[in-house]
């Protein structure tokens, strides 16, 4: 067979290979968002010190109560999501399997249900029925984020070219290995969107969790509403968005670093 | 039609299928009905017919992708057809139109899989690599780090081929595996992987719904028609020149005597005499030889007997008689080399306008002359030689087993 010669088409090579390389970020991309949220902070912390704020207000914007609150918060997010891959992702490979086909629906209908019900209801419903504190926030966030894993796993699974797969199985890789190393590592792009769309759904249902006593930065905020404290709930709003642009900025990077190279 | 065709009873079976049915659960008819096949070591054997007609299924159930509904398979003797079917494909080479090159892993990484799955140290993987990137025309320094989207469609099914062929399996299946390349490079491909079988004697499988591709690929083609039924199972000359039933000959088409001239080369047909001269004759020395012959013109060579000019009495008469051969008459165009089949020589002889073709050897050494009788003579024997065989087996046949 005759070779189409090397030195031709190493340059198209580098090209194709640089191109590859650019949908990961530059180091200008990388920096943006942390700059922002900084300014964004710094802001904050100069427009609460400038401001004469009476005994209590000071007590509930202190640095101290602002991190431990932030900190409650971010244990709230990280579990609930962590609940999440674990319940979702099993369930989700398991629904793409030829056997389950007939179940699919019944059982997306299930997670649905989660979804469907107001986030504040869910809470409360967990709270009444169960007891206060961050356990039930934990589950209600669950079962409130699961269903865009759910759905990215399954979709993610589902775009896997058949014929990747036929080949793979045709050369002799058991089910086990292909869903190991072919199905999965080709569904990871579509699957860490879901990661991320359940990560920004917890961080801001998570206000809702000082309703039961879970703490969080719901709690700056709904002070501020008691209080009738404007500069309060808007601290404790603009520290919720923060945090939740930092962990999906974060969910970002993970995500371009767990994307197979050469797709 | 399914019986072993007489001239390969000495090969060895590679694979045999025995009354193989696959039933879909919901269909009312199987997809695969009752079919039988030997399949001999060495040999490609096509499984061609119309859409639809169970030829993937059926190749596929030889590496048990589709698991029979009954009926066995046999690879080397030995009955597959309930073994471990992940450890059979792995000596199953498999090869399918869309190639299905894993994305995410380099060229390497892909040709490695099925070494890998068998356990072989790193060292024997890369070198196997490397040999195979070789053997495909693909220099392995510039592609094994690549990714299969940085490779055109062509080089993606040369990656393809190497690593269905990466443990070495005595057997191939490739299910249309040309099928989705542009027309110049699919015959680019056909023709390296035809050289290459030359070397590599695997038992080749393949699926194609091209009969012209057929022919052209096969040592032995089963022509399959509705359920995987085999119409016809024969080599690819047989089949052309004594086309089983109207399903066949239907199939193969109206071209079937110009596919056939396709088959035939000049070396295989007797080649004419014709008178020549050197390009040192005078017009008189000439003028002797086109007397002293039926043709109508004399065909002058040079000094290495290398053909140059037609020269005929017209020419002769119109140009004055100290003008060297060499520059009067017509161009000695239509040369072929005996491995040229007929059919590039009735193309030659179309494309310069002449009814016969001058045959010379590798250093364009006059060898003969075909014309266009020739070749109609050399198809209809082909026909009669084949009918005459036909005829002298169903004798036997009769005499034998009283076969109607």
């Amino acid at each position: 067979m005759t070779a189409p010669a090397p030195q031709a088409s190493t340059p198209t090579a580098e090209v194709r290979a640089s191109e590859i390389d650019r949908r990961r970020r530059s180091l200008a991309g990388y920096l943006f968002m942390p700059v922002l949220l900084t300014v964004v902070l710094l802001i904050v912390v100069w427009w609460v010190s400038s401001t004469d704020l009476g005994f209590t207000a000071q007590r509930r914007l202190s640095m101290d109560s602002a991190l431990t609150r932030g900190w409650r918060h971010i244990q709230l997010t990280i579990v609930s999501t962590a609940g999440v891959l674990a319940i979702a992702v099993p369930v989700g490979i398991l629904l793409t399997r030829p056997f389950a086909r007939r179940i699919t629906p019944s059982a997306i209908a299930v997670f649905n249900i989660g979804q469907g019900v107001p986030s504040i209801g869910l809470i409360a419903l967990f709270a009444l029925w169960w007891a206060i504190g961050f356990w039930p926030a934990v589950v209600a966030l669950i079962a409130y984020s699961a269903l865009p894993v759910l759905r990215n796993t399954m979709v993610g699974l589902e775009q896997v070219d058949p014929s990747v797969i036929e080949s793979a199985r045709g050369m002799g890789m058991t089910r086990l290995a292909v869903l190991a190393r072919i199905e999965l590592p080709l569904a990871i792009p579509v699957m860490m969107a879901g990661v991320r769309t359940a990560l920004v759904i917890n961080v801001g249902t998570a206000t809702l969790a000082t309703f039961i006593g879970a703490g969080g930065l719901g709690e700056i905020i709904n002070a501020g509403i008691v209080s009738g404290n404007e500069l309060i709930t808007v601290v404790g709003s603009v520290l919720t968005a923060v945090l939740a642009l930092l962990i999906d900025y974060l969910a970002g990077i993970a995500e371009d670093h767990l994307r197979p190279r050469g797709l | 039609m399914t019986d072993a065709p007489a001239a390969a009873a000495d090969s060895t079976v590679k694979i045999r299928l025995e009354d193989l049915v696959k039933h879909f659960p919901g269909q009312s008819e199987p997809a695969v009905d009752s079919l039988s096949l030997d399949i001999y070591e060495g040999e490609i054997v096509i499984l061609v017919g119309p859409s639809g007609c169970g030829k993937t299924t059926t190749m596929k159930l030889i590496n048990r992708l589709i698991e029979p509904t009954s009926g066995r398979i046999f690879l080397d003797g030995t009955d597959v057809t309930h073994s471990n079917p992940d450890q059979l494909r792995r000596q199953i080479g498999y090869v399918i139109q869309q190639i299905g090159l894993f994305p995410h892993q380099t060229i390497a990484d892909n040709i490695a899989t099925v070494p890998r799955l068998l356990g072989w140290d790193k060292k024997r993987i890369a070198a196997r690599v490397d040999e195979l990137l070789e053997t495909v025309g693909m220099d392995p320094i510039a592609y094994r780090r690549r990714y299969p989207k940085e490779l055109s469609g062509g080089q993606r099914q040369r990656v393809g081929v190497a690593r269905a062929m990466s443990a070495d399996p005595d057997v191939m299946l490739m299910d249309e595996p040309f099928g989705a390349i542009d027309p110049i490079t699919r015959d680019r491909l056909q023709n390296e992987f035809l050289r290459l079988q030359e070397q590599i004697k695997k038992t080749i499988i393949f699926v194609t719904h091209d009969i012209d591709e057929a022919i052209k690929m096969g040592d032995r083609i089963a022509i399959l028609s509705e359920q995987s039924h085999v119409a016809q199972y024969d080599t690819p000359e047989r089949i052309l020149v004594n086309p089983a039933d109207d399903f066949v000959a239907d199939f193969i088409g109206r071209g079937a005597s110009l596919k056939r001239i396709g088959l035939s080369r000049v070396r295989d047909i007797e080649l004419q005499e014709w008178p020549t001269v050197p390009d040192s004759a005078s017009h008189e020395e000439l003028r002797r030889a086109l007397e002293s012959t039926d043709k109508s013109a004399v065909l002058v060579l040079d000094s290495q007997r290398r053909p140059q000019r037609w020269v005929n009495l017209d020419h002769l008469r119109r140009t004055p008689g100290n003008r060297a051969l060499i520059e009067i008459g017509l161009p000695a165009d239509a040369v072929v080399q005996p491995h040229a089949t007929l059919s590039d020589t009735l193309n030659e002889m179309l494309t310069a306008r002449y009814s016969l073709a001058i045959v010379v050897d590798a250093a364009h050494t006059y060898q003969g002359i075909v014309d266009i009788d020739t070749i109609n003579d050399a198809v209809r024997g082909m026909r009669e030689n084949e009918r005459g065989r036909l005829r002298a087996a169903n004798e036997q046949g009769e005499g034998v087993a009283s076969r109607p």
